[in-house]
């Protein structure tokens, strides 16, 4: 088990590297702007003496290589500035802000919306799903099957669109426009929070219906059940303690493997509902070619979505037998 | 024993030789097979390629210029600029009536008309156009590419594996809309652009099953007949392993489909989508629909309608498609 947790460490770090790497060429050598140009545009003036101390101070002077070195940090151990592997994520161009500080504030903001939808997503799908399989084939169970296949065929901004124009004609009601984190004002925070939740946790629980649906199916089939309907136990223990537990194995999988996506997906509820997370920080970087922000980000998500994905593995492992004594 | 004392086959008693009807029929009778056990696939496979049909019939230029088509110097009146004259609410897809904005629905507008008077029904069917080209498009570049990583590290395992799936991890460790937004927002944005990009991204990842699939196919007896009979490598990767993981590949390029209808137009509502006067669905519910939607609710509710009716098409012929392709897994959705 600790060999496999190692060796399971040990493979990202290739892949942590590789993506560094990718972020990079992708933002220094395919970018077709320069940046450079945009800053010195607000100068007004474009002398050559203004470019190379611009180049200097952004970082963007020297070869590709050093470049890189000095965004990943390599170049600290020789005296340079501090990069990736001491923990900065350097700085905006615009707001000359580090990316860093700006996250702290943002990242609890994106994963507190991730985590309520996913919450509101498994409160809902689980049970139903669980109910579907127990009426197999009845009128419960297609109802459900096909309120679950329009979720997940429905763009859920789509609803976020419909919910607040038919507020507005119906009920005169508009998202509240002034963000309140948690710790200054808790409900004015959660009246916030819940509606994007709910509608972020929609798109997900079509799937989660239909997975559950299908793996109790496949585990009420199971010897094993017969075998404790056998002995004489009562039905909600057969189908809490043995039917539920081992169909929600690969449950656990898609949530886990779901979660990095739908913070991903937040972007664009926190545009729509006005919301300072992650994904706006994103989007108003990109549109500013703020790159080491763009750079930061996309890196910090990579990270998140890796561990999340390790996690996952190693949850799995522990769930499993058949994998922990492998 | 020789050939000759087995006979040909047609003197067999009893046994007819199948009569091989015309490709045009056999085609028609699987279509009917298809239809009769799957009454809910086959209907959304029609819904589908109305979908396909419904954005051709859109002109595209506000002015009445036949084209010309092919190597012809004549020029040939284009289809979709005589449906213009002949059907009265039909529109060129950017035509502004500044006179008629925000109208509700009448005979000349069945479905109203936007802030600047664009005709939405043409602009909705102009976006099935839209939405139809580039989720083909994508699924085409990314199943070629998986196909292709996919075979090729199943194939020869050892280094080039390993490698391969190095790069596969990176994609697979960057949120797809995330890197989507970078990319796109930083690029300018077109048609082919979004095309390419989205099924670059979405190959690597495709290609995981397939490299599972090509594995289990190469521990066939035929591949190792094919090798004993001195097959070059190339040969039995096109010839034997592509042909065993075809199903797969059909299989996961339906249920993208529907999943790249939905990151388009999420990509457009967000405004990296197509740029402006190219009618998207999630374009049309990001500017125009959220800004006059308390006068014109209609901008808000049928573009999604149309989304939500092609992406629930897509996944439900997928469905069916799986049913009759794939007999493992009949009956357990």
């Amino acid at each position: 088990m600790q060999k496999y947790i190692l060796q399971r460490l040990l493979l990202t770090i290739p892949t942590i590297t590789l993506v560094t790497v990718f972020i990079f060429l992708l933002l220094r050598v395919f970018l077709p702007a320069d940046v450079i140009d945009l800053i010195i545009g607000e100068y007004g003036r474009n002398d050559p003496e203004l470019r190379a101390a611009l180049e200097r101070e952004l970082g963007l002077s020297g070869h590709l290589y050093t470049q890189y070195f000095e965004w990943v940090g390599v170049s600290w151990f020789w005296g340079g500035e501090r990069g990736l592997l001491q923990g900065d994520l350097g700085a905006s161009l615009h707001s000359g802000r580090p990316v860093l500080g700006e996250l702290q504030r943002r990242i609890p903001v994106s994963f507190e919306l991730g985590l309520w939808a996913q919450f509101c997503s498994i409160i809902a799908s689980v049970p139903l799903g669980v109910f579907a399989a127990l009426r197999q084939d009845r009128f419960a169970d297609y109802g459900l099957r096909s309120v679950a296949i329009l979720l997940a065929a429905v763009p859920s901004f789509w609803i976020a669109v419909l919910v607040i124009t038919f507020g507005s004609i119906w009920f005169n009601w508009a998202p509240p426009i002034n963000f309140r984190y948690l710790t200054e004002d808790p409900v004015a925070h959660f009246k916030i929070m819940l509606l994007p939740a709910l509608i972020i946790g929609l798109t997900p629980s079509g799937g989660l219906i239909r997975l559950t649906r299908t793996q109790m199916l496949e585990v009420l089939r199971q010897d094993y059940i017969r075998t404790a309907h056998a002995k004489g136990l009562s039905q909600t223990t057969v189908l809490y303690k043995h039917a539920l537990r081992n169909a929600l194995i690969p449950v656990v999988t898609v949530i886990g493997v779901g979660l990095p996506q739908i913070v991903a997906g937040t972007v664009i509820f926190e545009q729509i509902f006005i919301i300072p997370g992650m994904g706006r920080y994103l989007v108003d970087a990109v549109n500013n070619l703020d790159y080491p922000v763009i750079q930061g980000l996309t890196f910090v998500f990579a990270v998140l979505l890796m561990v999340s994905v390790l996690l996952v593995d190693i949850s799995y492992a522990f769930l499993d037998p058949r994998i922990r004594f492998n | 024993m020789a050939v000759s004392e087995l006979g040909s086959i047609a003197e067999i008693e009893g046994w007819e030789a199948p009569v091989h009807k015309p490709l045009p029929i056999r085609l028609a009778l699987g279509l009917k097979n298809f239809a009769r056990k799957k009454p809910l696939g086959f209907v959304c496979g029609v819904v589908v390629i109305f979908f396909f049909v419904i954005g051709d019939v859109v002109p595209e230029t506000t002015n009445k210029v036949s084209r010309t088509i092919g190597l012809s110097d004549h020029p040939v009146p284009y289809l979709a600029d005589q449906l213009e004259q002949m059907v009265p609410w039909l529109y060129p897809y950017a035509k502004q009536d500044l006179r008629a904005r925000l109208e509700g629905a009448s005979n000349a507008h069945l479905l109203g008309t936007d802030a600047i008077g664009r005709d939405i029904l043409s602009r909705l069917m102009y976006g099935a156009r839209t939405a139809v080209m580039v989720s083909f498009g994508a699924v085409l570049i990314s199943m070629s590419m998986g196909a292709f990583i996919g075979i090729m590290s199943g194939f020869y395992g050892g280094w080039v594996d390993k490698v391969l799936y190095r790069i596969v991890d990176v994609f697979q460790a960057l949120p797809p809309l995330v890197i989507l937004i970078v990319i796109l927002g930083i690029f300018d944005s077109g048609l082919w652009q979004l095309v390419i990009v989205l099924g670059v991204i979405g190959g690597p990842i495709q290609s995981r099953t397939l490299r599972g699939q090509t594995i289990y196919v190469m521990a066939s007896p035929f591949i190792e007949a094919a090798r004993v009979i001195g097959c070059s490598d190339r040969r039995i990767m096109m010839r034997y392993i592509l042909p065993n993981v075809f199903a797969l590949i059909v299989l996961n390029a339906t249920f993208s489909l529907g999943f790249l209808v939905l990151l388009e137009a999420t990509l457009s509502f967000l405004g990296y989508g197509l740029p402006p006067p190219f009618p998207s669905w999630g374009q049309m519910l990001s500017l125009e629909g959220r800004q006059y939607m308390r006068t014109q609710p209609g901008l808000a509710i049928y573009p999604g309608l149309a989304i939500g009716m092609l992406v629930f098409s897509f996944n439900l012929f997928g469905d069916a498609l799986r049913d009759v392709l794939d007999p493992r897994l009949r009956g357990s959705r």
